[in-house]
């Protein structure tokens, strides 16, 4: 039976290890954009990072998170608070419990004025937590949960009893409960999800046309799923579920 | 102190005490409260006058015997008429009951008359009157030579101040031969839902003196000129006083008069004469003025209780501080409204006033003008102003409720130096609120859960094998038997229960009992099964069959059982000597449930 477990565990990880990061080979450019955002030289920091983000597919999380806060900080520095915010919300995508990327967050959130992202309400903390791992770290607790809820139905299904049935359940209860974070990340993230960065709100048209007829509006800060893309025109669904297009830079995107 | 001074005070403290009460108690049931006045307050002898006698909170009542005054007779009491009607004050409404009995009352003589105070029993409680007076005179004369106007409004709406404005005077001519000078009010502080309040003072120098107010209080008078009827030229006087209806209805201000002539008792403040005695008298007839209820339609919810025509202003003492520091906001409400009565605005409870924290207020009323301090704290450097101060009010004038606010006041808040404490996003003095630095390489480090996590689709089919692998175990399991069967538990403690026997085994007869009921859990029988038995016999039975143990197990097993009864039927039993070694005992015990028994 033990061997059995550890070979479901190792042939769940091998299923999704992926491909080692080139940290390497972006080293020399990101020390470039470093040194040119220290010299004020912010476009071309910006260039760099931004280079450094297309070209390096396999950049590992955490660092693709980083880039994307120094981008936010670039964006700031340049006076773009509504495009900071994009970036730090991306970089808290992969990223999520960053203490600085928050506060930068919030910093822009109030110059772009915005309502803070994290209100401090009960509600607010409840999905700060659930959205406090990455999606690596939640699946890794998720297969934790699991496996102490398949140990107890082992020891429930050899032996039988009141108490292991119980035991059982709990089992049930806490792989639910240490799966929360996981599941909320499948049910709440869209597959090409934007942040509306106009400032005061973006219009969304029926057809990808300026004079095409006003649909919708989306608020500034909010978040909506790209459905199509055209040059300078995105299709989105708003979150009260209509759809329309806005122009490509009134949206940013927050997977990159 | 003069008296009017005195009367003005006491009138105020009472006002106060009667609103308090009606704004503490209005959602409560208030304690009965009763008033008495005779209409009119002078008769002619020979004229009926009627005393009312009213109790506000009560739904019954009965008045058990009215004084014996000489030279008055009293009609039959009679039974009480009821009504009812809404009272506001401060913005809460409440039902209210009231009733009045009208007892005819028949003047006997001439003279003035004091009914002393007698007793009213409403709703199980004894209430007291006042000393009332009535005055009856041989004949109402004067009435040409005399003036009395009483001007109020003819339409009100509850809960807002009105002016009834009393102009009296008399004939220039019989000037020098007056020195006497009395207002005969009946309904002042006799009559149900009106409530006196303070009002505009008497300007300096415009008052020639004092008269007689219910034959009881001196009341102060204000010049108010001369007037040109027909032939005839009267000097008036005049008294203002202000008002509030608490409830809806019509408010009946019955009969009043001026008395004025000569008298040895007479007021000389004013003139002072002497000569023969005489009084005239001018009347003024009784008048409504209807109270309109407050409409509930379109009422908002933080509606303050204020009625009348507002206006707000406000002022602020620093309009330069630092973020902790004090400011004394003063807001000030005018107009014709009960501006002594609405709850003033409370900025801790808005949003607008999130910024700041509030310590206390102070708060001044007079009849022109609601003044309140408040002591305002502004925590946050990012605040610009003080926001306006809204007050919901009901306005007169429109009919409608609406909102007064005060105009915003720029403030500048600098930072309070080393503090954390007010508010977390204060900085210190100098510095300000910036974005964290950028990141460079190194410092993000990590990324192993990525490596190691399982994708969704993993985690998705493990949970679906978890299942299934439980159900198919649980199904193998079962299908041998249920493993939670007294005899499946019975079966698995065998082994731990024999150690323990044998631990406490004394003899080898106890140690055959513990063998024997090792062997019975396993086999699931009784321990008298393996009395006797033995065990090659029992293994295997028959010849073509397969053993139950093998030989090698089975013939161990007989030869312990030999040896246990060698023992105790050798040495007999309960002997210590003779015992098998404990661990031999249990080495064969694994062996047999190894072997699959």
């Amino acid at each position: 039976m033990r061997a059995l477990m550890a070979l479901a565990i190792l042939s769940c990880t091998a299923l999704s290890a992926p491909a080692a990061p080139s940290l390497q080979d972006s080293a020399p450019r990101d020390a470039a954009a470093v040194a040119a955002y220290r010299g004020g030289d912010l476009v071309r920091a910006r260039a760099e990072w931004t280079d450094l983000l297309a070209s390096q597919h396999g950049l590992e999380g955490r660092e693709r998170a980083r880039i994307l806060y120094d981008l936010g900080n670039v964006a700031f520095r340049q006076g773009h608070p509504l495009e900071a915010v994009g970036w730090y919300t991306s970089s808290l995508r992969l990223r999520p419990r960053d203490a600085d990327t928050w506060a930068n967050l919030e910093h822009a959130r109030r110059e772009a004025e915005l309502p803070p992202a994290d209100r401090g309400d009960l509600h607010a903390t409840l999905y700060r937590l659930l959205g406090a791992f990455t999606s690596g770290e939640a699946r890794l607790l998720a297969l934790a949960g699991l496996l102490a809820w398949a140990t107890t139905l082992v020891l429930e299904a050899l032996r039988g009893g009141r108490a292991l049935r119980w035991m059982a359940r709990g089992g049930a209860l806490l792989a639910l409960l240490m799966a929360s974070p996981w599941l909320y990340g499948v049910g709440t993230r869209s597959a090409h999800p934007h942040i509306v960065v106009e400032e005061g709100h973006a219009i969304v048209r029926s057809e990808p046309r300026a004079d095409a007829a006003v649909v919708a509006e989306v608020t500034a800060g909010e978040e909506v799923e790209a459905l199509d893309t055209l040059p300078a025109w995105v299709k989105v669904r708003a979150p009260d579920g209509t759809e329309g297009w806005v122009g490509a830079g009134s949206v940013f995107a927050l997977e990159r | 102190m003069t008296m009017t001074t005195f009367l003005r005070l006491g009138r105020r403290l009472a006002s106060a005490v009667a609103l308090s009460a009606l704004s503490a108690l209005a959602s409560a049931q208030r304690a009965p409260e009763v008033k008495a006045r005779f209409d009119p307050g002078v008769v002619k002898l020979g004229s009926a006058a009627h005393l009312f006698v009213e109790v506000e909170n009560a739904q019954t009542g009965d008045i058990p015997a009215l004084p014996q005054v000489a030279g008055l007779r009293f009609g039959a009491i009679g039974p009480f008429g009821t009504s009812s009607y809404t009272e506001i004050v401060n913005g809460r409404i409440s039902s209210r009951y009231s009733i009045t009995w009208r007892i005819p009352v028949q003047p006997l003589e001439k003279g003035e008359f004091a009914v002393p105070p007698f007793t009213v029993r409403a709703d199980g409680r004894d209430l007291t009157t006042r000393e009332l007076r009535l005055r009856v005179v041989e004949d109402l004369k004067g009435e040409e030579l005399g003036l009395l106007e009483i001007e109020a409004p003819k339409e009100i709406w509850q809960g807002q101040p009105f002016t009834v404005e009393i102009r009296l005077g008399f004939e220039a001519g019989i000037n020098g031969r007056l020195n006497y000078y009395n207002l005969v009010l009946p309904w002042l502080d006799e009559l149900g839902g009106l409530v006196e309040l303070d009002g505009p003072p008497i300007p300096t120098g415009k008052s020639p003196g004092k008269i007689y107010l219910n034959s009881r209080h001196e009341l102060e008078v204000e010049s108010h000129g001369q007037r040109k009827v027909g032939e005839s030229t009267f000097l008036l006087m005049r008294v203002r006083k202000r008002f509030v209806a608490t409830r809806s209805g019509a408010l009946t201000f019955p009969t009043s008069h001026f008395e004025f002539g000569r008298k040895q008792d007479g007021l000389t403040s004013m003139f002072n004469r002497g000569g023969d005695e005489f009084v005239y008298y001018k009347r003024s007839p009784p008048f409504d003025v209807l109270v309109k209820p407050v409409p509930e339609e379109g009422r908002p919810l933080d509606w303050s209780g204020a009625v009348g025509h507002i206006e707000a202003s406000a002022i602020a003492d620093r309009r330069d501080v630092v973020a902790g520091d004090s400011i004394k906001l003063t807001v000030e409400w005018t107009g014709e409204a009960n501006l002594e009565f609405f709850d003033a605005p409370d900025p801790a409870r808005l949003d607008a006033f999130r910024a700041f924290r509030v310590y206390g207020t102070q708060d001044r009323k007079t009849w022109d003008r609601r003044s309140v301090t408040y002591d305002l704290a502004p925590i946050d450097p990012a605040v610009t102003e003080i926001p306006g101060l809204p007050l919901t009010i009901f306005d007169t004038q429109s009919g409608r409720y609406d909102t007064v606010s005060t105009k915003p006041i720029p403030i500048r808040v600098r930072p309070l130096e080393g503090a954390t404490g007010i508010a977390a996003a204060t900085p210190s003095s100098g510095t300000t609120v910036d974005l964290r630095d950028i990141q460079t390489r190194g410092e993000g480090g990590g990324g192993l859960a990525a490596r190691l996590a399982p994708s969704g689709r993993a985690l998705a089919g493990l949970t679906v094998a978890i299942v299934a692998g439980w159900l198919a175990l649980r199904g193998w399991v079962r299908r041998r038997g249920d493993p939670d069967a007294p005899r499946a538990r019975a079966r698995r403690r065998a082994r731990r229960e024999l150690e323990r026997a044998l631990r406490a085994a004394q003899s080898p007869a106890e140690q055959a009992r513990a063998v024997h009921a090792f062997l019975a859990a396993r086999t699931g029988e009784t321990p008298e099964a393996w009395t006797g038995r033995d065990p090659v016999r029992w293994s295997h039975p028959h010849p073509e069959d397969a053993p139950k143990l093998e030989p090698s197990v089975a013939q161990a097993l007989a030869q312990l059982f030999a040896r246990l009864d060698a023992a105790i039927w050798g040495q007999g039993a309960g002997a210590q000597a003779g015992k098998v070694e404990d661990r031999e005992v249990l080495a064969l015990a694994d062996r047999v449930a190894a072997g699959g028994l």
